[in-house]
């Protein structure tokens, strides 16, 4: 019996301060598998584990003509994994946004550490920013409040809605928000009005920070690992007096961005993907970090090692330390 | 800051002065004028202290600072410095140069050395044909960098140049570096990278992170190494000129830009805000592909020009990234905006118009 040709596939990775998030898409662009695993601090763990989980299947069934990398972790992920792209998240996220909604005028993407604005025009980004000032704004900032108030961070977005009358919260700085809840704790405002509040605030800080000087226009998508939140959804909603459309996919849009960059670059060209597979874990993989002594700069190399071999270096401003393959 | 130490080595070796070059600026520099200044005060501030303690540590007896009577901060910068370094301890001699004091300050210079007015002068062409040398072989590796595929190679190129200007003593070697610079990189160096492919963006804003390459993140290589071929609003030696209104006729003199930024702004804001205004429309006339603004935190002609430049922007129709700086480490944050940026404006940029000019081709300025 012969056996049938194998789908190609494309892998896209999203290492992210907070979670790693995997997208596979077949060549008609279907989203084939997505995982999303908390980075727990320890990116390659996370990896390995979203990759092994899904290698059987991997294996079995597709076979992977392009892999890219994107998000804060991806230079160190992208060599170890040999990704044939390695592209930074805003480009990422925009091609996502664009390739599910032909329409869209701004991105919202608030994320871990980092939230963004994308704007575009004809499909093209035409301004983009991210947030300068601090990472009030961001999904850590939510769950380091949730925990404070022994809600599961799952939740955070129901009791929001709860809320008939939100509190007014100062949004400006993380410290001051906190300040600013624990004071309405105390003087007896209920869980919800004071977390509906904070949702009403860091939507304002952030049209404040990260959308300064930007003109939001329809169709605004909303993506990212906060995208799950909908009280913030909602704050979203009724400050700026427009529909916002979470994407399906918001929690991976990083990750399928990147495999549709993987696609785009790898698309009929006859050489193999770089991409090394699940089984470059197969061996203990493991990264150190030292200082270099030649200069006062002391800049911190990260050496990646395969059972004690060294595989690559990173980091360094002068090349001293260039990645070696 | 950038090389300026390259054009007072040039002075000083010429008129026999002991000196001493403050190290490249490092991570302990940082550290050193974070200690010492306030905190409210920009980066360049900063940075000069650490560099200032660095050089004193190495046994400099006098500083030379800049200084400049302009609306911005920087004009107290000498003499609060002179003070902050006294209270901490470290005694030294400052001279603060600036267009009130300059005949004044270089008497003394030749007092100390002990020459005639004939030969300060001579030293003074010297370092200026150094200087301009030196900015020569900046542009030639910006070129290289963005239209080769051997960043590094470029990178080593530009390294071994500055070192052999840091070495010149004669005219002679000056005439033969001048003939040969462009040889050095064209003998090695092939544009291998289709033209196509090369964007052309330029960078305006302050110009102490725009002469700085440690404070400025090394923005000119890194986008190079994106295949960008950068140019910059300010260099050293225009900055001269236009300190001692030596270029009044020329395209770039204060005059010609204000009158340039008159749709936009008409007061004197002090620090390079006119200019940066003047530059960004400069460069949307000249076909470029985007705009860089960089400035260091809180300083204030730059942040009314970043209020300024949106609209000078969406009315010819460019992009500018905007960069503020404030002696943070993180690069990662700081490579992913360049890259964002970049591919942005690679993606954006209609493929007639970058047809058109590749077949015109640009005019190596």
């Amino acid at each position: 019996m012969r056996e049938t040709p194998r789908e190609k596939v494309y892998i896209g990775i999203d290492v992210g301060s907070v979670s790693v998030n995997l997208a596979v898409l077949g060549e008609d662009c279907r989203l084939l598998k997505k995982r999303y695993i908390r980075t727990n601090g320890a990116p390659i763990n996370a990896v390995k584990t979203a990759l092994t989980e899904s290698r059987e299947e991997l294996e079995r069934l597709y076979t992977v003509a392009g892999a890219a990398t994107t998000g804060s972790g991806r230079h160190l992920i992208g060599h170890l994994i040999g990704a044939d792209e390695i592209k930074n998240e805003i480009t990422a996220h925009a091609v996502a946004a664009t390739h599910f909604y032909d329409d869209v005028s701004t991105v919202i993407e608030i994320g871990g550490q980092d939230s963004k604005i994308i704007i575009i025009e004809n499909n093209v980004v035409v301004d983009f920013a991210m947030n300068t000032i601090c990472a009030a704004g961001t999904g850590s900032f939510l769950d380091q409040q949730s925990q404070r108030l022994g809600i599961d961070i799952s939740e955070f977005g129901d009791y929001a809605l709860k809320s008939v009358l939100p509190t007014k919260i100062a949004g400006r700085c993380g410290v001051f928000a906190e300040s600013d809840m624990i004071h309405k704790q105390q003087i007896g405002y209920q869980k919800h009005d004071i977390i509906a509040g904070l949702c009403f605030a860091l939507v304002n800080n952030y049209l404040n920070n990260v959308g300064r000087g930007k003109k939001i226009k329809d169709k605004i998508v909303f993506q990212g690992g906060v995208a799950a939140n909908r009280g913030i959804i909602k704050a979203f909603g009724e400050t700026l007096g427009k529909k916002i459309y979470v994407a399906e996919h918001y929690d991976v849009m990083g990750a399928i961005g990147a495999a549709l960059i993987a696609m785009k670059s790898r698309r009929g060209r006859a050489e193999k993907s770089r991409y090394k597979g699940a089984s470059c874990f197969d061996s203990d993989i493991s990264s150190d970090a030292f200082e270099c002594g030649a200069c006062s700069n002391a800049c911190e190399i990260i050496s990646v090692t395969k059972d004690g071999k060294r595989l690559f270096n990173i980091g360094g401003r002068c090349g001293r330390y260039d990645y070696k393959d | 800051m950038g090389n300026l130490h390259v054009i007072l080595t040039a002075l000083f070796k010429k008129m026999g002065i002991d000196y001493v070059i403050p190290p490249p600026v490092t991570a302990r520099t940082y550290e050193i004028g974070f200690k010492l200044s306030p905190e409210q005060v920009c980066l360049p501030f900063k940075i000069c202290i650490g560099s200032f303690v660095e050089a004193i540590e190495k046994g400099a007896k006098t500083i030379v600072m800049a200084g400049g009577n302009g609306p911005c901060r920087f004009g107290f910068y000498g003499m609060l410095q002179e003070k902050i370094l006294n209270d901490a301890g470290y005694r030294f001699k400052m001279l603060v140069l600036d267009q009130d004091n300059i005949s004044k300050v270089l008497n003394e210079l030749s007092s100390v050395a002990g020459l005639n007015k004939l030969s300060v002068a001579s030293a003074f062409v010297f370092a200026w044909k150094i200087l301009r040398l030196s900015e020569e072989n900046e542009k030639l590796s910006h070129y290289y960098r963005a239209h080769c595929s051997d960043k590094r190679a470029v990178d080593r190129i530009e390294s071994q140049v500055e070192s052999l200007l840091l070495k010149t003593t004669t005219a002679e070697q000056i005439g033969k570096l001048k003939r040969e610079l462009k040889y050095y990189y064209s003998s090695e160096l092939k544009a291998d990278i289709d033209p196509r492919e090369v964007m052309r963006i330029g960078i305006l804003g302050e110009i102490y992170m725009m002469l700085d390459s440690e404070a400025n993140m090394n923005i000119n290589r890194r986008l190079g190494y994106l295949n960008v071929w950068v140019d910059k609003t300010v260099y050293l030696s225009s900055w001269l000129l236009k300190l001692t209104s030596l270029d009044y006729f020329s395209k770039t003199s204060y005059a010609a830009q204000k009158k340039t930024a008159r749709p936009y702004i008409t007061s004197d804001i002090g620090g390079k805000g006119v200019q940066t205004i003047a530059s960004a429309i400069d460069y949307s006339r000249g076909g470029f592909d985007g705009l860089i603004h960089i400035t260091p935190f809180s300083c204030m002609p730059e942040l009314v020009a970043t209020t300024i430049l949106p609209k000078v922007c969406s009315d010819r129709n460019i992009a500018c990234l905007y960069l503020t700086y404030d002696g943070h480490t993180s690069e990662a944050a700081f490579v992913t905006r360049l890259e964002a940026y970049v591919d942005m404006i690679r993606m954006g940029r209609p493929r007639a118009a970058v047809e058109t000019r590749v077949k015109k081709g640009f005019i190596y300025a």
